[in-house]
């Protein structure tokens, strides 16, 4: 994370680093609302923080290469003089897994929030899969962010969600 | 024997589902398993067959105090929702939620979208 951010006065923001297993996620959920709710106490923005942060790491955890010794990376600003904030989570993938995030998200991004919602529960709905790819459309809906999909140069895949508090 | 009054609830190490007096099911707590239609999906399928075997029209799913789920349980409501169209509406779920809640409000509403009249939501 960029030094300069982190000083800046009007903006709170958190990295946390940890190898891809679930068990941490509820417990990074948990610490992301509480350093929300500490920041700005307002619940709703924090619920959405919440599922935003619980969205993305269970994607980043569940595809990440476990036989590795790769991490995964949150990211989180909270830019209060701006009223916006960014929640970016990144792990070790390739340019087909870019690619294909890209497609999703350019999917569920050419729907109206709720519309775009609707029609993944479609997708998923007599399916006979146990894949839900509810994941972009609960972010876009619930979470109220736009969100992109790059491939560092590091080789990590970082999807990265964006909004207004 | 009602098909209701011989279950048990389910309670598991964030999520409990219990039958209330009135047969109802009240869902409380957080669920962001991995796999909750693995977890959770066995026993909503008994719940199912025995709201069939008592033969109601109408079944209550009080999911207000239901306070944050990931995307694979959304996916227990959307299964059970195209069930009942699947088996011909053999009862009509009522969703009790709690509007206040994000993810209640947008997710119940787009499950809505999948069904004529299987599911409706009371707040």
């Amino acid at each position: 994370m960029d030094s300069a951010v982190m000083h800046e006065q009007h903006t709170d923001a958190v990295w946390l680093k940890f190898r891809p297993s679930w068990a941490y996620i509820d417990g990074i959920r948990e610490f992301c609302g509480f350093f929300c709710n500490t920041t700005l106490s307002d619940r709703r923005f924090t619920e959405r923080v919440q599922l935003i942060a619980q969205e993305l790491l269970e994607n980043a955890v569940k595809y990440s290469d476990h036989a590795s010794t790769s991490s995964v990376v949150i990211e989180m600003l909270i830019e209060r003089s701006k009223q916006d904030f960014m929640i970016a989570v990144s792990n070790a993938g390739t340019l087909e897994m870019v690619d294909a995030l890209r497609k999703e998200i350019a999917t569920i991004a050419s729907m109206e929030p709720q519309e775009a919602y609707s029609y993944a529960m479609r997708r998923v709905a007599r399916s006979g899969t146990s894949t839900n790819r509810l994941g972009f459309a609960r972010l876009r809906c619930d979470g109220q962010v736009e969100i992109s999909a790059t491939m560092t140069e590091d080789g990590r895949i970082r999807v990265e969600a964006r909004g207004t508090i | 024997m009602s098909g209701l009054g011989t279950l048990k609830g389910l309670s598991l190490e964030t999520v409990s589902l219990e039958l209330a007096n009135d047969g109802s099911l009240h869902i409380q707590g957080t669920i962001t398993l991995p796999k909750p239609t693995e977890a959770i999906g066995p026993y909503i399928d008994q719940v199912h067959k025995a709201v069939v075997a008592d033969g109601r029209k109408e079944y209550r799913v009080d999911v207000t105090r239901l306070t944050f789920v990931n995307s694979s349980a959304i996916r227990l409501f959307v299964d059970w929702v195209i069930r009942l169209e699947d088996e011909g509406k053999p009862y009509q779920i009522v969703f009790v939620t709690d509007p206040s809640r994000i993810w209640q409000r947008t997710a119940f509403r787009s499950i809505m979208t999948l069904t004529d009249d299987c599911a409706r939501i009371e707040s």
